[in-house]
């Protein structure tokens, strides 16, 4: 199993009464607006969705459709202008900021197609780092990410720091980093967009692994084509509006 | 806590040449500022101890009530009579703060080397108490040579000192001998011989020209009473002074004595003007530190959130909540401030020790002879120094630190 991540970190989410029953991410009549300026630029509109645990969905669609805006809402780092998203039956609009990064930190995971691995620390302290920021002692922590760094093979680059991993390996670090809370949904804005085909591969094989194995939820921004054949659920957006939504 | 140190050090590292900048800027303020409190503390403690060790003026002064105001023009109206000097070391002996009593009568008149007269200051002291009051002076006073010839002797009248400048006026080295004149307490003229065994430096310019030192009994002979006009009081700590006034204003008024007790600050007018003098130029230098500082550090720490702005939002996606945005870069800025004081710190004993090998030295306010220049090592003051430069570190690193800790965080992970 990969990345067995931290049980003092296992809790639920909080939720509603009936949140077994509810999706683990809803989104409702959600429109989310940007200003520039005086311009105003929509970037959702109108969405719903529903996403349920351990579901592996790819949120597709063309350049400036709103797929990274809808993962960042579904990661509270940002929130709508309009309508609510709901993370396991609770309204997130009612977390404080602080709320929101404690949940962020034990029952998200974030992976960036930048990587966004801090550069002065190594791959392990990189991994280490959620579960610090959670106030894990260190030498647990280091245990557990080293585990996790064993079972993406990178044993050997513990002490590198980003600067000297190629892109593949900086992506497997940056999951293990998503991974290593044992989140309940992990958001991949782009996770292979900086990859070879061999490295996406892995990377691709790797999530679904995590999604088999933990029933971890995923959900992708993506316009990948390695990634879209390989999920469950295709959910197409344009022009910030859900135009397609398959099961496979 | 011990990642978020590791993280500041490596990120300090990571921007070698700007830290070092900052920690250079923060090291010299900090030695400017200590070199500077050194050197004024050392002045302030060698006008201190000339004026109660080497003057002999002690820490505290009696006068009968009003001398200090009218007694100049009428000094029989104010003189403490000898039954008086008698309660007076009877009170003081109750305190053991006070370690030398010693009474001092000065009067004005004229001095003849029987050729020459010119106008004196004539200054009766207990030789053997102004002896006992020097033997306490430490620092700068502590290594001062006081006077040239032999010293004076409480129980040989005749023999006295006259100061340079006086002696030289009116051509009586040591050896010779001069005539004193004066008014007594009745009003007639008095005269009595002295053979000069010594020359001193007056402590004022002005007077250099003006002072005959001589034994307490021989000015009392000349004035022809029994009276004194002040006591001086040595106690052993300074810091004691106030307490053992206030006490001895009380112990007076319950005797029935009409005295008033002023300490050496009050009498000492140079002292507290050359303070407030250092004090100002004092607070302008700090002011220039500190602005130099606060720069240097809102310049660094400014630029390294820019710098790390994306950084800043990968840390709040993964859960850092925005005190502890706020708490890394407090973090980094406290560690140059650290580091900017220790090395300030280091720069602040090579140049005391610099000073102490250069052996230089200069005339300060006050003094007639050169005294070495030194600056005095102040341990408190470093410390509080060193406390107020990571405090200020601290505090100019939370103002960029919240404005990124606060940015949207997709904003923030966009940021090129």
């Amino acid at each position: 199993m990969l990345c067995k991540g931290d049980p003092e970190m296992a809790r639920k989410l909080p939720a509603s009464e009936d949140h077994r029953a509810s999706p683990i991410v809803r989104f409702e009549r959600v429109t989310k607006a940007y200003r520039f300026g005086q311009t105003r630029v929509t970037a959702l509109r109108g969405v719903d969705l529903a996403v349920d645990r351990g579901e592996f969905v790819a949120i597709w669609g063309p350049s400036g459709s709103g797929k990274s805006t809808l993962c960042n809402l579904a990661g509270l780092l940002d929130a709508p202008t309009e309508g609510a998203v709901w993370l396991n039956g609770k309204d997130a609009a009612l977390y404080s900021d602080d709320q929101k990064s404690r949940l962020r930190n034990a029952h998200i995971g974030f992976v960036f197609q930048g990587f966004n691995l801090m550069p002065v620390l190594s791959a392990l302290e990189n991994i280490m780092l959620p579960l610090q920021i959670f106030g894990i002692d260190a030498s647990a922590a280091r245990q557990k990410a080293m585990a996790c760094l064993a079972e993406v093979h990178m044993t050997p680059y513990a002490t590198h720091r980003p600067a000297r991993l190629s892109g593949g390996q900086q992506q497997r670090v940056a999951i293990c980093r998503a991974l290593i809370t044992n989140p309940d949904i992990v958001i991949a804005d782009e996770p292979t967009a900086n990859l070879d085909s061999a490295a996406a591969k892995m990377i691709i094989d790797l999530m679904a692994e995590m999604n088999a194995t933990r029933g971890t939820t995923f959900i992708f921004s993506t316009h990948d084509r390695r990634v879209i054949e390989n999920v469950r659920r295709k959910v197409l957006l344009t022009d910030g509006r859900i135009e397609d939504d398959v099961i496979v | 806590m011990h990642t978020w140190i590791k993280i500041a050090v490596r990120n300090l590292t990571l921007n070698l040449r700007r830290s070092v900048f900052t920690i250079l800027a923060v090291a010299v303020g900090f030695a400017a500022v200590n070199v500077f409190g050194g050197f004024a503390d050392y002045i302030f403690a060698g006008l201190r101890d000339g004026f109660i060790y080497a003057q002999g003026e002690g820490h505290l002064s009696i006068f009968k009530a009003g001398y200090l105001t009218e007694g100049k023009i009428d000094t029989a109206r104010f003189l403490i009579s000898a039954q008086e000097q008698t309660r007076i070391r009877r009170i003081a002996a109750r305190h053991p703060e006070i370690e030398v009593v010693t009474a001092q009568l000065g009067i004005s008149g004229l001095v003849s080397n029987g050729q020459i007269s010119t106008i004196t200051l004539i200054e009766g002291r207990s030789f053997a108490d102004m002896q006992a009051m020097r033997a306490r002076a430490g620092g700068m006073v502590g290594r001062l040579e006081f006077f040239t010839g032999a010293p004076l002797q409480d129980d040989v009248l005749h023999l006295g000192g006259l100061s340079s400048g006086l002696s030289e006026k009116i051509d009586s080295p040591i050896g010779s001998d001069v005539v004193l004149m004066a008014p007594t307490v009745e009003g007639q003229i008095n005269a009595l011989d002295m053979h000069v065994v010594q020359n001193f430096e007056s402590p004022v310019q002005a007077l250099n020209d003006m002072i005959s030192l001589v034994t307490l009994d021989f000015v009392q002979a000349l004035y022809d009473t029994d009276a004194v006009d002040t006591f001086s009081l040595l106690l052993s700590d300074t810091a004691r002074t106030g307490a053992v006034k206030t006490a001895l204003e009380k112990d007076f008024a319950a005797d029935g004595l009409r005295l008033e007790v002023q300490t050496w600050e009050a009498m000492s007018p140079l002292y507290g003007k050359v303070k407030q003098m250092f004090d100002i130029i004092f607070a302008v230098l700090f002011v220039i530190v500190l602005a130099i500082v606060i720069m240097s550090i809102i310049n660094t720490m400014s630029m390294a959130v820019m710098e790390r702005t994306r950084e800043i939002g990968t840390l709040r996606a993964l859960g850092l909540k925005r005190t502890g945005v706020v708490r890394l870069f407090a973090i980094e800025s406290a560690l140059l401030g650290l580091l900017g004081s220790t090395l300030g710190a280091l720069i602040t004993l090579v140049a005391v020790w610099g000073i102490r090998l250069g052996k230089l030295s200069w005339i300060p306010p006050n003094f007639t002879t050169r005294v070495p220049v030194l600056v005095n090592l102040i341990p408190g003051d470093m410390l509080w120094t060193l406390a107020f430069m990571v405090a200020l570190s601290i505090t100019v690193a939370i103002l960029p630190s919240r404005k990124a800790a606060r940015m949207n965080i997709v904003d923030a992970l966009g940021h090129a």
